[in-house]
């Protein structure tokens, strides 16, 4: 699945975007300063433990987080030569759908329970196409039957609790692809569905890709998911981006001891990995006040004074990116994390 | 009945605030013109007590129409059955459009309505007891009286009211007709009505008070010789469609009541002024008033409320009657709560450690300026001459009439500032009235400190109205002591309330209205008296006789009158409006003399 | 559905013959007809023995119950005992229009109101209209309909003289005049009104409040809606579900709850028709009045749960 993502057109670029969402305990620094470019007809995975800022990058992009409680600091998101962070909402409003869309995690509270599911597709198909109402319905029902759903002119009339989860998996797909927008954002696409109908829902999303030509950033925890789909994987952790790699690479070198470590507790390529993930022993920070140095210090084995201190350099090898002090040190880190887990 | 609850005792707590709150609206201008331009004057028939505002109305104008407020709507219009027993059927309906034979004016005495060419007297032979004991009264017909169906008021509708007020379904008010054996109607002008017996109160019989005369052509089924079809119990329930009076009903619903003038009645100095009157209820006393303020309504006849004397101001003016319901404690001999025996003393003596106008005061003091104390058991003095004002002016407080009354009949007093003892028990007697009823709760407040320096104790207990009425009054389970009111006639008739043998018991089915309060013979006896003594002079002379025994015997102890009020918008009304506040037959009864003001 | 139907009214009977003998049993405990003859001297005895035998209150009382009950089951509701001899139903009937006029127009009022006040508070949380419209709901719903409905009374009856006092219709006024008629409404469907936007408000917030926390709200402001189709389309129709139920369950219990109201403005409705009867002794008017309120708000409830269904796809009854 490798990509050669050079000669690729970069359509969605992200560079220093800094998020801060204001709590009942303070401002946690929730995405500081991530950046990042989407190439054209790409899968793009970003990966991490719950909290570390990947939902948060993805909203911040589309501006969906609400403004009461949360702002954008810092850095842009340039969808071609547009700086969506200085759109209005009104011209937002034109992107959201059009030109990014969203699959959330869960379509049964990600769609309203009580509008059908064709009309929910068709009404985003009518605001921002010049169609009728007809018209739109028709091309909803097209839709949900491109996505493989059965029977789709009976299904479109139907609510949101009476698809099964797959069903529904696809429904969302259907709506996030209706205008065939150049970037689709994939929160955690799969994690509610059962193992079975994660492959086939994944498979559904990237024929979608290949049909419309769109890029896709997936948001997973799931390493799995990752292996199947993604040409490049970007791992984040507080609020950062960590590491950058092919996601062959991430399988076969992961230079981050975080990554390593991700790996290591993922047995085999197919098993749902939200247990293992935990099971790297310690939390992260606080990002209300993140500390000073790097942020997986206090959990990494390998951790030296250096760590606490100075936050690390990315470091560029080839096209992979990486945020490590000893970043240099070949294969240090597998020996080290199976040592940890052997005792 | 007297309707009073809790709803309107809250409702008159609140409105305090509530006038607050308007007056901030108010241009202050309103207020001012209140102050000064009103007068007090006592008018010269005695009952009422007037508080007008200059005359600012101008000249009276022919036509219009007038809007007045009812405050407790009948449940049907049927002058013979229950519906008749409530006063503002009476009020806002059938003294309107029915005739009467005599019928009460002004100053609430009897005389010949204008159905009559006079009123029978001995002198003139139309009052006449028998050799026989039968008893007649001949009445000569006004030649000229109609219905307004055109037919004559004859001797026959007279026979006809007679056989209807005995025979109709569910009839009440039937005393003194159960005693006519007989109406001769042979001559259409002049109706011979025979009694078994002497029959004094004959004036409330077919007018007075609550009656009228009906006319024979509403039941064309009545056969003369059949009484039994005189029934007229589904006839006239809304809206009585026939008129010998005033005023026609045009319609009546339970939303509103709208007259007309009757274009056949025949008294050229009553045909009404204006073109139409339309009454509506007003039961909340409040509303009532807001709706006098606002103009809705032009006049109203409300029972007196607390703070009635600040809230019915300019442009509102009222006439206070004294009123025709007698408040007192209603003593019951047979209590089943009394711990010793409720003696003549001991009524004596209670009624000597009351001070009769504060009581008054503190009962009516926010309705009329200077509440009157009431002296009589049972004749209202504004009703003719039958209340001798002195009755019970004697008891006013004495503490040593209290002790001499009290040690006589074995009381002792141990502790000079304690209660009066008497085998082991303390002087303390029970007393209940109608629960939330703000008046009479003050009154009770006053008391118990009032008597406290005597030495006599209150155990106050009180009950819903209809608890109280239906429930214990008529088997005697309350008291020793009561308060409330009870309604006065303009006939000196007080058997029903006297009668000994009218003491409800097992026996008799809990029958009779002398509820607890008379076991005296002599005064039972002389109630039948009265009853029977036709001539009027030596009839005042047995109930001044009745009138002093029962100040000496105290069956209860009278307090004051419940006043009544005529409040109407002086700028909208103009005529003689508040004349009839303290009239039996309500404040609206000469409201065909009323008009618009121009 | 249907068996759902037919199992609510099969418990609902039970129920409305417990209520029956309740009220009935202190229907003749607090008042009665013959209480109200008491103090007249010009009623002899013999009359008003014969009047209680006439309307049979003579009878044990369990056997004047059951002959009502017998009545009622074959759908008569008798005769007014103070009335005359009229029926029942007719009264009934006409007290119960007014009455579901006043409370319908009211709710129908307060629900559009009360449903924008409460999304707009919800919307913009913790601002000032929101405090503002918490306090205003906390005032609107302590004060009482007998003070609230005399201040209206003194404010635009009185004062401005814009509004009628009370009644149905102006004095005078013979068959429908619909301005008349509304007119005579404001007062005591504002005086209800007010109560009602401060619970509908408070309701329609909470609602909306959970509602904007919905994913599917994320969702469709990602497919690029406008932020008031977002609230009005996805938000107030998925937040108003619980508000509209609960209003239909109000429309079941004022009918037979506005006794202030009714005396305050005399609306001769289904309040004043108990006020009136329960003072008179009227049991036969009584018990139509508190059976009918009984029915309303049972089938108000099953109205509610239905509606519930109809509107929320998610609900199917078994």
């Amino acid at each position: 699945m490798s990509l050669d993502t050079a000669n690729r057109k970069v359509v969605l670029s992200v560079k220093d975007l800094h998020t801060d969402i204001k709590t009942e305990n303070g401002v946690v620094h929730a995405v500081d300063g991530v950046s990042f470019d989407l190439h054209n007809n790409e899968v793009l995975a970003i990966v991490g433990e719950s909290g570390c800022g990947k939902s948060v990058t993805a909203l911040s992009m589309l501006k969906l987080l609400p403004k009461r409680v949360s702002k954008i600091t810092q850095g842009s998101v340039m969808l071609g030569d547009l700086d969506l962070t200085k759109v209005s909402d009104r011209g937002m409003r034109k992107i959201r759908g059009k030109r990014i869309a969203m699959i959330f995690q869960d379509a049964l509270t990600g769609l309203n329970p009580v509008h059908r599911v064709g009309d929910q597709i068709a009404e985003m198909i009518l605001i921002h196409e010049d169609v009728t109402k007809r018209q739109a319905h028709q091309q909803a029902i097209r839709l949900l039957d491109q996505v493989g759903i059965p029977n789709a002119s009976e299904r479109a009339d139907r609510y949101v609790h009476e698809f099964s989860g797959g069903m529904r998996q696809r429904a969302m797909i259907a709506l996030a692809m209706a205008l065939e927008p150049e970037v689709l954002i994939a929160d955690e696409p799969t994690t509610a569905l059962d193992v079975t109908v994660q492959a086939q829902v994944l498979e559904v999303l990237l024929e979608v890709k290949e049909r419309i030509g769109s890029s896709i950033i997936l948001i997973t925890h799931d390493l799995g998911v990752v292996a199947g789909m993604a040409d490049r994987v970007l791992v984040m952790y507080a609020g950062r981006i960590i590491e950058e790699q092919s996601a062959n690479g991430l399988y076969h070198n992961p230079m981050h001891p975080y990554a390593w470590g991700l790996l290591n507790a993922m047995p085999r390529v197919d098993e749902v990995l939200s247990d293992h993930l935990a099971s790297i022993p310690g939390a992260p920070p606080s990002l209300i006040e993140p500390p000073k140095g790097c942020r997986f210090a206090s959990r990494c084995p390998m951790a030296e004074p250096v760590c606490e201190e100075v936050y690390p350099e990315v470091i560029r090898v080839a096209r992979s990116s990486v945020a490590c002090h000893f970043a240099d040190r070949p294969d240090w880190g597998r020996a080290l994390w199976n040592a940890e887990v052997m005792s | 009945m007297i309707r009073e609850s809790k709803l309107i005792r809250l409702l008159s707590l609140v409105f305090a605030f509530a006038l607050v709150a308007a007056a901030c609206g108010s241009d202050g201008e309103e207020s001012s013109d209140a102050g000064t331009t009103e007068t007090t004057a006592a008018s010269d028939d005695g009952g009422t007590e007037t508080t007008a505002a200059s005359d600012d109305g101008g000249e009276p104008m022919a036509g219009g129409e007038i809007v007045l407020g009812v405050e407790q709507w009948p449940e049907c219009t049927n002058p013979v059955t229950s519906c008749a027993n409530a006063s503002w059927t009476q009020w806002s309906s059938t003294t309107h459009v029915l005739p009467r034979l005599m019928e009460l004016d002004v100053a609430n005495t009897h005389v010949a309505s204008p159905a009559l060419a006079d009123a029978p007297t001995v002198d003139n032979g139309g009052i006449a007891a028998n050799d026989d004991g039968t008893f007649t009264l001949t009445f000569n017909m006004n030649p000229d009286a109609v219905w307004s169906d055109g037919n004559p008021i004859t001797s026959t509708d007279v026979k006809f009211t007679w056989q209807a007020k005995v025979n109709t379904t569910g009839t009440l008010q039937t005393a003194g007709y159960e005693k006519i054996v007989d109406v001769d109607d042979s001559d259409p002008l002049v109706a011979v009505i025979t009694f078994s017996e002497n029959y004094a109160p004959w004036p409330d019989l077919f007018g007075g008070t609550t009656d009228f005369l009906y006319p024979a052509a509403s039941l064309p089924t009545w056969d003369p010789a059949d009484p039994s079809t005189a029934d007229m119990a589904d006839i006239w329930n809304e809206g009585i469609t026939i008129s010998g009076g005033p005023w026609i009903t045009e319609s009546w619903t339970t939303e509103q009541h709208i007259l007309v003038p009757n274009a056949s009645y025949w008294v050229e100095d009553r045909m009404p002024l204006v073109d139409r009157v339309v009454m509506v209820p007003r039961e909340d006393s409040d509303t009532e008033v807001a709706s006098l303020q606002s103009g809705e309504i032009f006049a109203a006849f409300p029972q007196g409320f607390p703070g009635a004397k600040d809230r019915l101001v300019s442009p509102i003016e009222t006439s206070v009657g004294l009123g025709t319901f007698m408040e007192g404690l209603w003593v019951n001999q047979l209590a089943p709560g009394r711990n010793f025996e409720i003696t003549q003393n001991l009524r004596q003596a209670v009624a000597y450690s009351l001070d009769r106008q504060a009581i008054a005061d503190a009962a009516i003091g926010t309705i009329v300026d200077s509440p009157t104390v009431l002296n009589c058991t049972g004749w209202n003095p504004s009703f003719g001459d039958w209340c001798d004002d002195t009755d019970y002016a004697k008891y006013v407080q004495d503490q040593a009439k209290v002790d001499e009354l009290l040690t006589a009949d074995g009381w002792t007093r141990p502790d000079a500032n304690g209660l009066w003892q008497k085998d082991g028990q303390d002087l303390v007697l029970q007393w209940n009235t109608v629960a939330g009823n703000l008046r009479r709760e003050n009154v009770q407040a006053v008391v118990v400190e009032m008597t406290r320096p005597f030495g006599i104790g209150w155990e106050i207990i009180n009950y819903d109205a209809g608890e109280l009425f239906s429930n214990r009054l008529p088997t005697l389970d309350y008291g020793p002591v009561a308060l409330f009111a009870n309604s006065t006639s303009p006939d000196p008739s007080v058997v029903a309330l006297y009668d000994i043998d009218g003491v409800p018991s097992e026996e008799n089915g809990f029958s009779g209205q002398n509820n607890g309060w008379n076991f005296d013979q002599n005064i039972s006896d002389l109630a039948f008296a009265i009853d029977l003594e036709v001539d009027p002079v030596a009839r005042l002379e047995l109930v001044r006789e009745a009138g002093d025994a029962l100040s000496e015997y105290v069956p209860w102890i009278p307090l004051y009158l419940l006043p009544n009020i005529t409040a109407w918008r002086g700028d909208i009304l103009a005529g003689p409006v508040g004349d009839y506040a303290n009239s039996a037959n309500g404040g609206f009864a000469n409201m065909y003399d009323w008009s618009l003001a121009g | 559905m249907l068996r759902y139907i037919l199992r609510r009214i099969a418990v609902t009977i039970p129920i409305l013959l417990g209520i029956s003998l309740l009220i009935f049993v202190s229907a003749r405990q607090i008042s009665s007809p013959e209480g109200q003859l008491t103090l007249n001297p010009r009623i002899p005895p013999e009359a008003k023995a014969a009047y209680i035998e006439a309307l049979g209150l003579d009878r044990p009382w369990y056997e004047q119950y059951l002959t009502w009950l017998g009545n009622f089951v074959t759908g008569d509701f008798g005769v007014s005992l103070v009335k005359n001899g009229q029926e029942v139903w007719p009264i009934v009937q006409s007290a119960l229009a007014n009455t579901l006029l006043l409370a319908v127009v009211s709710i129908a009022i307060s629900l559009l109101l009360g449903v924008i006040l409460g999304t707009v508070a919800a919307v913009r949380r913790n601002s000032i209209f929101d405090i503002v419209a918490t306090f205003g709901a906390f005032v609107a719903f302590s004060v009482p309909v007998f003070l609230s409905g005399l201040l209206l009374q003194l404010i635009f009856s009185v004062q401005l003289g814009w509004l009628p006092t009370a009644g149905i219709y102006s004095p005078g006024q013979q068959g429908f005049d619909l301005v008349d008629r509304v007119e005579h409404l404001v007062l005591p469907g504002t005086a209800l009104a007010l109560q009602l936007i401060a619970v509908y408000s408070r309701f329609m917030r909470a609602s909306m409040l959970e509602v904007l926390e919905a994913d599917y709200i994320r969702t469709a402001r990602s497919k690029g809606l406008s932020e008031l189709r977002v609230i009005s389309q996805h938000g107030v129709r998925t937040a108003l579900i619980p508000v509209v139920t609960r209003a239909a369950i109000d429309i079941g219990l004022i009918v037979g709850g506005l006794i202030v109201t009714e005396r305050v403005f005399q609306y001769p409705g289904m309040g004043l028709l108990f006020l009136d009867s329960l003072f008179a002794g009227d049991y036969p008017i009584l018990l139509a009045v508190t059976m009918i309120v009984v029915l309303s708000v049972f089938i108000m409830n099953l109205v509610a749960d239905l509606l519930y269904a109809v509107l929320d796809p998610r609900i199917r009854f078994a």
